[in-house]
């Protein structure tokens, strides 16, 4: 593999929390936090459904173009953790600062460039507008998962205003 | 007259039950959003996410160990 796609090393540094730290010395907590309350009215979904955070832990170091092995680390992470085939997986591009929309397009080309686990993985997208607020999300879950098709459906109705 | 009368109330109680669900979307999104803001300020802090579950209720995933080499 290109040394450019090359993941980066992440520690577990306690149950719940992953790290990494990128060549620029930017450092990364990855984790994954449970969306069952969205998902009331489908128990059987609900503890299944996760949202995932990659949180920038430092200010951000002066960066020579892009990293895209952060990308390739965030496949990595997300895609072992639906390779159980139980799980699913929605990622919402935080909107505070104008760049939601750039958020999601770029969450969104990882899942479709890097290779690892991503061709195994479906990706569905939909759009929110609420209080002038645009906020862009994405479902990802297994090819393989044997709810697949009732996770859409519960994501779609959570996140389609006019249902 | 009583059916169109029957037809009319159904499709108030109909708008209504939609109308409900959408403020109900609405507040839900709200609350996601608030949610991760209070997750992203902690981090920043240095509140470790345990202490998250302890305070705010968040539940988070136990992560399997990491096999990169």
């Amino acid at each position: 593999m290109d040394s450019n796609l090359q993941p980066y090393r992440r520690l577990r540094i306690n149950d719940l929390t992953y790290r990494f730290t990128t060549d620029n010395g930017d450092s990364y907590k990855c984790f994954f936090l449970s969306f069952a309350e969205y998902f009331a009215d489908y128990p059987e979904l609900a503890p299944k459904f996760y949202s995932f955070n990659l949180e920038l832990v430092n200010k951000p170091a002066k960066h020579k173009g892009i990293d895209k092995r952060i990308g390739a680390t965030a496949v990595k992470i997300v895609g072992d953790f639906l390779n159980s085939e139980i799980n699913a997986v929605v990622y919402v591009c935080d909107p505070s600062d104008g760049k939601g929309l750039t958020r999601a397009r770029k969450f969104k080309s990882w899942f479709k460039y890097y290779e690892h686990s991503s061709h195994q993985i479906l990706q569905v997208t939909s759009d929110i507008k609420i209080e002038n607020l645009m906020l862009y999300t994405v479902l990802l879950v297994h090819k393989k998962n044997k709810l697949k098709k009732q996770f859409i459906d519960a994501y779609l109705d959570l996140t389609d205003e006019d249902k | 007259m009583s059916s169109i009368s029957n037809k009319t109330r159904a499709s108030i109680r109909s708008k209504k039950n939609r109308k409900n669900k959408s403020v109900t979307k609405s507040e839900m999104i709200l609350k996601m959003l608030a949610d991760q803001k209070i997750i992203r300020e902690a981090i920043q802090k240095g509140i470790s996410l345990k202490e998250l579950e302890k305070t705010h209720g968040f539940k988070f995933a136990t992560l399997p160990s990491v096999k990169d080499k």
